[in-house]
């Protein structure tokens, strides 16, 4: 017997019917066939009569291929017209708006069912536009966060940070004497409090470990001007900011959580607190609400003490101020009345406050400043990356739109308008959009957290990103956009598809001209994005690694660091803390595996804090200016050999230094040295330290060193004076010790030592100064990473572009190509031919980029570091490296333009 | 016998009552027809089988492979929910339009 699946799918041509379609259709037939001949034969008819009758019984397998087919097209797209045939044949009637919301429906399912038929290409397209707008939304979160989330405090808008300025430069510590000053004078603010930013620690003494709790200074109405009420207790009240020392402490809620066992009776508690060179028995008189902060976290909150011996130096720059503006003042009022204080107080006080001004900024603007930048840079990219993903998507889609010419043909010949076409075919990108923005969504939940580990907004007390009302307003604008720039393109050129020239052109999909420039358009967009983003991580990327090959002034490796703070009775004598420190470091200094260790208050990078005015005795700064300004140190002997920085010229400070009867002597940086006493040897001469009385300290210089970095390693001037640490002693110092191999069980053997002196002390803070290196440039390389990363996506996109356009010209080219070889063209010539028409829109596309870079390294120009914006080096990387991306995704469609067999391409024509 | 027109005209109401009982496949069909014709009513494939998947397309029927023990592989059609409703009205035109042309040709043509 014969096999009629065979005979059938023989004769049966069935075009444009999907695989699994067909299958049915000719299985169907197959088996009425074979019906046809079972019955025949039971009849009694030969088998070979039984056989003819069958295979005759088509007369015309041409009419019934076409009448399946159109039966088949007319089935995947039940037109809307059919199925009110249907409901009308039913006897049903229909309201204009049913019509509308049906032929909406039937547009999208229409247009499910047409990404459906290709899962792969539909999968590409939604996860491509889904990463874009899922990391566009996390990054606007954050955005969002740190441009508009008002500040957990009443009324933000008014509260203002005024900051100091030293020679228009910030400097934002204000001295309590001038805070007060400003307080009193003022008549702009309903009150103007302080808060010392600097993150001090105090220990909470008892059992056989103490604990290190951080503790925060507040003038007695921070919290009132800041508008946040406590939520157990009271707040502080004026007396308690005048007793000299604080008696009262407030806790925050995470502490009284954690560390007091959420007592219900805590309000009026003792809390024993080693802080400073006492221990102090303070009440508990309030818990503030949870996640407060103001500046650093901290636990514990102490009234600023207006008469304390410290407090009255004006020298000390120790305290940043929050203001409330009146209603009715606008912030250049308040500035201006800022103004005319701060001249006021240049004159008064000429020893302290000459060129120191205050400037007000809106506190959140303030709080933002360091992380707006990052934030503004990222959602650049994000925006650009995204643009990149939508003309791929644009460019995907209008390649299938060339491939649907003749079925939009056959639709507008049937009495479809250009406009429900144009809806058609914006529906499939809708519903990509709506895929992508809802998968989007859910991205930027995950993605959030990273976000926010490469801007941390910590300092506006954002510890979590709310994906809440903004952002998803976001989001579903992004897909918005995303659908309507993805769809728009194809469908308009889809839709416009000339019923002649596309019934004419038969089976062979050709590309219209608008089609062929709209492609190679997206494509040169594409690559255009890609450029700019490409150059823009370059650029970061070249920065980072200047800031890490930058010297910092000091050998990093094998170096640890640690913070000890002397708290408590034992150390209420300063000679005290002297002879504990100078113990102390002899007996690590013994330690196995320590080469050289030494103390200093503020450590280079950490603590950017105490820089003095300083001069050279012989020519002290007119009147009215400072002249230079020095980072004052305070160290022990053996700090420079230590930490690695060389002595270039005199001697290292010694322990005998700090004796009474030897004059004061200092160490200065070889940058200072040549500021203060340029063309000279710095040795031997002397220099004056503003004090902010009358007369300076002078001291000899007994040496230079090398600079350090102090403040980050984007320094680019690092004076620096070094005292010995005797000559006023402080009761907080940082720890610095060389290993001679690995510092971890260094750092164990350290805390050993310490605890067997004294175990109310604690070792805060322990971390290698590589961590410290690291650190500082953490957020910059993950920033630059980012950028990167976007980058290679949208050159990942712009390379599947360029390969896709050239795929498919030579796929619907082969004809040409083939007559084209049979007149003689060479293989090679073929390959020129192919590779110009890709190359065009990646050359069109690498100029408009490069232009585009230009402005965008400009405006990152802020960001970058010992690279100018337009570095030509990076500029031509990026340029070769994106060309040679492009050849490589010409060659393959460029390999199968030269190997196109010409009978074969012209016998398909 | 028939002219082409009233064959076709014809066809998608013979179609949708012989699914009316139950569901049969496409050649069952074919033969049911020419039988109760009395051999007078045929339809070949070519013309039986796209207006089956016409009937589909529009959603009045509905086909479904079955295997049966012993016998191939067949498609199976049976009548929708909305192919009945259309059933109805039809035998009711149907109906109707016999009746009228009765009336107008009177009983000796008719």
């Amino acid at each position: 017997m014969r096999d009629w699946q065979l005979f059938v799918r023989t004769h049966l041509r069935l075009a444009g019917v999907k695989p699994g379609r067909e299958a049915r259709l000719v299985s169907e037939v197959a088996a009425q066939l074979d019906d046809l001949y079972r019955d025949a034969i039971l009849r009694g008819v030969t088998d070979e009569e039984a056989d003819r009758l069958a295979c005759q019984h088509v007369a015309d397998w041409t009419q019934l291929a076409a009448d399946l087919t159109g039966v088949d097209r007319a089935a995947r797209v039940p037109p809307i017209e059919q199925r009110l045939e249907a409901a009308i044949d039913r006897g049903a009637r229909f309201s204009p708006v049913w019509i509308a919301f049906a032929s909406a429906r039937q547009d999208l399912c229409h247009a499910a069912r047409a990404l459906s038929r290709r899962p792969a290409a539909a999968a590409v397209l939604v996860v491509t536009l889904a990463l874009g707008i899922g990391a566009s939304t996390a990054i606007f979160s954050a955005l969002h966060a740190a441009l508009f989330h008002p500040l957990p405090y009443a009324e933000p808008e008014r509260l203002v940070m005024a900051r100091a300025t030293i020679q228009g430069q910030i400097n934002p510590w204000v001295s309590a004497p001038d805070f007060f000053d400003y307080r009193d004078s003022s008549s702009v603010f309903t009150a103007l409090s302080a808060y010392m930013p600097a993150e001090a620690r105090a220990t909470v003494p008892g059992g056989y470990s103490a604990q290190s709790v951080p503790v925060m200074e507040v003038s007695w109405d921070l919290f009132r001007t800041l508008g946040v009420k406590a939520v157990r207790g009271r707040g502080f009240s004026r007396a308690e900011g005048e007793r000299g020392i604080p008696d009262t402490a407030m806790v925050s809620y995470g502490y009284w959580q954690r560390a007091l066992g959420g007592a219900g009776d805590v309000i009026g508690r003792t809390l024993r607190l080693n802080y400073g060179p006492r221990t102090q028995a303070l009440t508990i008189v309030g818990v503030m609400p949870e996640g407060f902060r103001i500046g650093e976290a901290a636990d514990v909150w102490l009234p600023m003490q207006t008469n304390s011996a410290p407090n009255q130096v004006r020298m000390a720059h120790e305290w940043l101020l929050v203001g409330r503006l009146k209603p009715d003042v606008t912030l250049p009022q308040a500035q201006k009345q800022m103004d005319t204080i701060a001249r006021r107080l240049q004159e008064t006080y000429p020893d302290t406050n000459r060129e120191e001004a205050l400037l007000l900024t809106g506190l959140q603007e303030a709080l933002a400043e360091g992380d707006r930048p990052s934030v503004l840079i990222l959602m650049a990219a994000v925006a650009v990356l995204l643009l990149t993903a939508c003309a791929d998507a644009a460019g995907l889609l209008l390649s299938r739109g060339v491939a649907r010419q003749t079925e939009m043909a056959i639709r507008s010949a049937l009495g479809a308008t250009r406009a429900s076409l144009v809806r058609q075919l914006l529906a499939e990108s809708v519903l990509v959009a709506l895929a992508a923005g809802g998968l989007g969504v859910l991205l930027a939940f995950w993605l959030r957290d990273l976000v926010l580990r490469i801007v941390p907004l910590d300092s506006l007390g954002v510890t979590t990103l709310p994906l809440g009302g903004p952002a998803l307003a976001f989001a579903v604008g992004a897909t918005g956009v995303t659908s309507v720039i993805v769809g728009l393109v194809p469908a308009w050129l889809g839709a416009r598809a000339s019923l002649a020239t596309d019934l004419k052109s038969g089976t062979r999909t050709s590309e219209t001209r608008g089609h062929g420039l709209a492609r190679q358009g997206l494509v040169a967009l594409q690559v255009a994005m890609s450029v700019i983003l490409l150059v823009a991580a370059a650029l970061l990327g070249r920065s980072l690694m200047q800031l890490k090959s930058v010297d910092p002034g000091f050998r990093s490796a094998n170096l640890l660091t640690a913070r000890l703070e002397l708290t408590g009775d034992a150390y209420k004598e300063p000679s005290a803390s002297v002879r504990f420190f100078t113990e102390f470091v002899g007996e690590v200094r013994a330690l196995r595996g320590v080469a050289s260790a030494s103390v200093i208050n503020y450590l280079p990078l950490i603590d950017p804090f105490s820089n003095v005015p300083v001069w050279d005795v012989e020519h002290p700064p007119v009147e009215g200016r400072w002249g230079t300004v020095g980072f004052r140190r305070r160290v022990l002997s053996g700090y420079f050999k230590t930490m690695g920085i060389p002595l270039l010229a005199g001697r290292d400070l010694t322990d005998n230094d700090a004796a009474a009867d030897r004059p004061p002597v200092a160490v200065v940086s070889q940058s200072l040295g040549r500021q203060l006493f340029p063309g000279a040897s710095p040795v031997g001469k002397r220099l004056a330290i503003a004090t902010g009385g009358p007369t300076p300290i002078v001291v000899e210089v007994v040496g230079v060193v090398g600079d350090a970095m102090m403040v980050s390693l984007a320094d680019s001037d690092t004076p620096a004076l070094y005292v010995p640490y005797q000559a006023t002693s402080r009761a907080g110092m940082r720890l610095v010790v060389r290993t001679t191999g690995n510092p971890a069980p260094v750092a164990a053997a350290i805390r050993a030592a310490l605890a067997r002196r004294d175990r109310s002390l604690v070792l805060a803070e322990i971390q290698t100064m590589e961590t410290i290196l690291a650190d500082s440039l953490e957020g910059f390389s993950l920033r630059t990473a980012a950028i990167a990363l976007f980058g290679g996506a949208a050159l990942l996109l712009a390379m599947l572009g360029v390969y896709g356009v050239l795929a498919f010209m030579v796929n619907a080219r082969r004809g040409d190509i083939g007559l084209r070889m049979v007149v003689g063209a060479s293989r090679a010539q073929v390959l020129r031919w192919v590779m110009a028409r890709g190359m065009v829109p990646v050359a069109v596309g690498l100029v408009v980029g490069l232009a585009g870079a230009v402005g965008a390294g400009r405006w990152l120009r802020g960001e970058l570091f010992n690279v100018p914006p337009t570095d030509g080096v990076t500029f031509a990387v990026v340029a070769v490296c994106l060309v040679a991306a492009a050849v490589a995704a010409c060659l393959l469609p460029a390999w199968r333009a030269m190997h196109v067999d010409p009978v074969v391409a012209l016998r398909a024509e | 016998m028939f002219t082409r027109e009233i064959k076709k005209g014809s066809m998608e109401l013979l179609l949708l009552g012989l699914l009316e009982q139950r569901a049969r496949h496409g050649y069952e069909i074919g033969k049911l027809i020419e039988s109760r014709s009395g051999g007078r009513l045929t339809y070949s494939l070519p013309s039986l089988y796209p207006a089956l998947l016409r009937l589909e397309a529009r959603g009045l029927i509905k086909g479904r492979w079955v295997e049966k023990p012993g016998e191939r592989r067949r498609c199976f059609y049976r009548l929708t929910t909305e192919g009945r409703q259309v059933l109805e009205r039809q035998k009711q035109e149907w109906a109707d339009h016999v009746d009228a042309m009765r009336l107008v040709l009177g009983d000796d043509h008719a």
